[in-house]
């Protein structure tokens, strides 16, 4: 139904058109003189091609572009996520290497306790926390987030995703998921007169998501004490 | 008795689209209002909109495309064409020197010159639709992907909507000859057309397919022009006997 | 050579004749008055003269060639009446020069002094014109396009009597400096008369006579007086018309060379002999009353 109704409408509004037109169009189209309409019309017709040189001069920096490797983005993600399911966990060397993984933020905070629990705030519920010990006692914690592929049809968007806030205090990391945030995407579908013949079967394309993951992967002193807490199920120690 | 030299068709025929041109020239302010509201309505809310989230952030993406310019430029054509056999724009040959295939043949030839039109016309509505997207939307969410529109895509595109315009032409203007022919067939065509549909939706669905699902740049304009050639050569048979009206 | 062939035409709309085995010959350079009453197939002989419509049974030959969809005879043929209609988007003036492209003999500096002459607004629309105005515009276009055959169906429609008289004397003006054949349709006669050469008088869509208009106001007279004397005397001929104008008095159109003989009796009997004007005598041929008009011209 949904698929018929604008069409629908589309031939209502064309009918419409036709009618205005057909029964009364207003004296100043009918008396209008054909010098009037041809000056009219040629203008029409040299603004409308002028615009072709604008269009193609305007700088498209700003746009957001399109780099074909979505599938294999989604793959290397799914296939990071899965690996985590299995207990199969990265080093950080591996996440870094990984395509379609984006490490958006990479903290340092000095350690001022002996010991590490966590508060894990809402809304950071899919957030998979992975702990490495470090070789040496250096008194500080490295924290850095990634985040999996994250993708709107082929709209790669990823490095948009703001990383969550951390902050260690008196031993006990916490970590806040940031304020919701929108995307919003104008796509362009070319004129089906050109799509027919493009190899573009369907004018409207699948814009469906993609989620993303976020990994919060924390180097700790090797002797720290941690205390995984209440939520200990979502914190895996390498 | 005077002597005047034997006038040629082509001569006669070519005066007479001279003459429609201008005579017919208040047709394009119909074409320019329908590309100005599809402009419009292609620009207000776009063709589609999607929207999704999940606990963290929600991503919609709004689609906008110009073909809504070129539809509205079809049904233009269609009642241009059909506009043409009409009592009172065939009234306007009576002053000339013309018969029936003159008439037809310059008719065609303004058809064919508003085809053009048309078609160059809503392909470039498209450019302005970009432009005007370009400098009022926020650019960071513009997708670039077919926002930015290949120059060969353009042609292609203003190529295709002119043989869509002329095989639509074709429709309307038999259309009309054949409702000029007897009134009967204004009831008699839609009835035809809804009884298909009905009764052989494959058949109606497969004679639109022919065209929208042809692929082949070449083959689709063979297409158009050689059933464009059959349905202006009917309406130049039905017509040829009929007299003229007054 | 004539310009116009017609045998036996025909022309029906289901039952309806318009036109019933109509047949004439009009030679060339002539002007030809088609006179007749309203609906008496007047606009569809001239229609399918200049090629509009056909036949549908005899022949009709316009410059030796079958006139429907005929482009020759369309570009030596001009056709005139108050249908005509122009485009909206045309001014008058370029009615005039668009037009002019169409015919090879156009004279646009007559044209031009024309449309001066009766003070067009050369930036107005066609439809918008007055039926007058309408009339006489058409009309500038039928002389100006100096066509071989130029038809003018009830030209005058609307005419103020001034514009009339300008409108015939400039047609007869150009005429004897252009010689062409025009067809002019009209159902008064009387103001066409100066100018015409020959009148078709055509009654129920078929020909009731053809002749020059001198042999017409020659045709027939009127006598009036007492009834009793009169109807002595025209006993036993062919009446074309016959009034009673007042008690005991009668009034009557007959055929001159019925009378001719008798001519001196006329007097004797107290009679009055009366020319009759061609306009009446078109009337009196073509009117249901005074009868016997079948056998008039059988005779005749």
């Amino acid at each position: 139904m949904s698929r018929v109704l604008p069409q629908i409408l589309l031939f209502l509004i064309g009918i419409a058109i036709v009618f205005i037109f057909k029964s009364k169009s207003p004296k100043f189209f009918r008396f209008s003189s054909w010098k009037l309409s041809v000056l009219v019309a040629g203008l029409y017709l040299g603004v409308l091609i002028m615009l072709v040189p604008i269009l193609y001069m305007l700088p498209n920096k700003d746009f957001v572009k399109i780099v074909e490797n979505k599938d294999q983005a989604i793959a290397s993600s799914s296939n990071l996520m899965n690996n985590l399911y299995n207990q199969h966990f990265p080093t950080e060397g591996d996440l870094d290497k990984l395509e379609g993984i984006y490490k958006n933020s990479d903290q340092t905070f000095k350690l001022d306790s002996s010991k590490l629990s966590f508060d894990l705030q809402p809304g950071t519920e899919n957030y998979h926390v992975l702990i490495e010990r470090k070789e040496l006692d250096d008194g500080e914690i490295d924290v850095s987030t990634y985040v999996t592929a994250q993708y709107v049809g082929e709209v790669n968007f990823t490095k948009r995703l703001l990383p969550p806030a951390i902050s260690v205090d008196n031993g006990m990391l916490s970590l806040r998921a940031p304020d919701r945030q929108t995307f919003e995407f104008k796509q362009f579908n070319i004129d089906f007169t050109m799509a027919q013949f493009n190899n573009q079967n369907s004018s409207i394309h699948e814009m469906s998501p993609h989620f993303a993951n976020q990994i919060i992967f924390i180097r700790v002193p090797q002797s720290l004490e941690i205390n995984r807490g209440v939520s200990g199920d979502r914190i895996q120690i390498i | 008795m005077m002597s005047l030299k034997e006038v040629d068709l082509l001569s006669i025929s070519s005066k007479q689209y001279v003459y429609k041109l201008k005579a017919y020239s208040t047709l394009f302010y119909g074409l320019l209002l329908a590309q100005i509201i599809a402009l419009f309505f292609s620009l207000l809310n776009g063709i589609s909109y999607m929207s999704s989230g999940n606990g963290e952030l929600s991503v919609s993406v709004n689609t906008y495309s110009a073909s809504l310019v070129i539809i509205f430029s079809f049904f233009w054509i269609l009642f241009a064409a059909i506009q043409l056999t009409t009592k009172q724009y065939k009234q306007l040959e009576n002053p000339l020197v013309t018969n029936s295939i003159s008439r037809n043949l310059s008719n065609i030839g303004f058809l064919m010159t508003a085809c053009v039109f048309g078609g160059i016309t809503s392909s470039l509505v498209g450019v302005l639709l970009r432009i005007i997207m370009y400098f009022t939307f926020d650019r960071s969410q513009i997708i670039s992907d077919e926002f930015i529109l290949a120059f060969s895509d353009l042609l292609l595109g203003i190529s295709v909507a002119i043989l869509y315009m002329v095989l639509i032409s074709g429709i309307g203007y038999l259309t009309g000859v054949l409702t000029k022919v007897s009134m009967a067939f204004v009831i008699i065509i839609p009835a035809v057309i809804i009884g298909i549909s009905k009764a052989y939706t494959d058949i109606f669905q497969s004679l639109i397919k022919f065209f929208t699902l042809e692929s082949s740049l070449p083959l689709f304009g063979l297409k158009v022009i050689i059933t464009s050639i059959l349905l202006f050569g009917v309406s130049i048979l039905i017509s040829n006997r009929e007299e003229v009206s007054q | 050579m004539n310009v116009i062939q017609c045998r036996d035409v025909t022309k029906s709309y289901g039952q309806n004749k318009a036109l019933d085995r109509l047949s004439f010959e009009i030679g060339e350079n002539k002007i030809t008055g088609f006179i007749g009453r309203n609906g008496a197939g007047k606009t569809t002989l001239l229609k399918m003269i200049a090629g509009y419509i056909k036949p549908t049974q005899g022949e009709l030959q316009v410059f030796s060639r079958k006139p429907f969809n005929n482009l020759d005879v369309s570009a030596k043929t001009i056709f005139i009446d108050d249908n005509m209609t122009f485009p909206d988007s045309f001014r008058l003036t370029d009615i005039l020069s668009e037009v002019a492209s169409f015919y090879a003999a156009w004279n646009s500096n007559l044209a031009i002094a024309l449309f001066n002459y009766f003070s067009f607004d050369p930036n107005q629309a066609h439809s918008n014109l007055s039926k007058g105005s309408k009339s006489t515009f058409n009309s500038i276009i039928g002389i100006a396009s100096r066509c071989p055959l130029t038809i003018l169906d009830e030209p005058t429609t609307g005419m103020d009597s001034a514009v009339r008289k300008d409108f015939y004397k400039a047609l007869l003006k150009d005429y004897l400096e252009h010689p062409r054949t025009i067809l002019l349709s009209s159902h008064l006669l009387s103001e066409l008369e100066e100018i015409l050469e020959d009148i078709l008088l055509i009654d129920n869509g078929s020909k009731c006579l053809h002749l020059p208009v001198m042999e017409l106001r020659e045709l027939a007279v009127g006598i009036r007086g007492n009834e009793q004397a009169l109807l002595t005397f025209v006993e036993g001929k062919e009446l074309i018309y016959k009034e009673e104008f007042a008690k005991g008095s009668l009034y009557v159109v007959i055929k001159k060379e019925l009378i001719e003989q008798e001519f001196k009796h006329v007097r004797q009997n107290g009679l009055e002999v009366l020319p009759i004007s061609t306009d009446d005598l078109c009337v009196y041929l073509t009117g249901k009353t005074g009868g016997g008009i079948d056998d008039v011209f059988k005779r005749g």
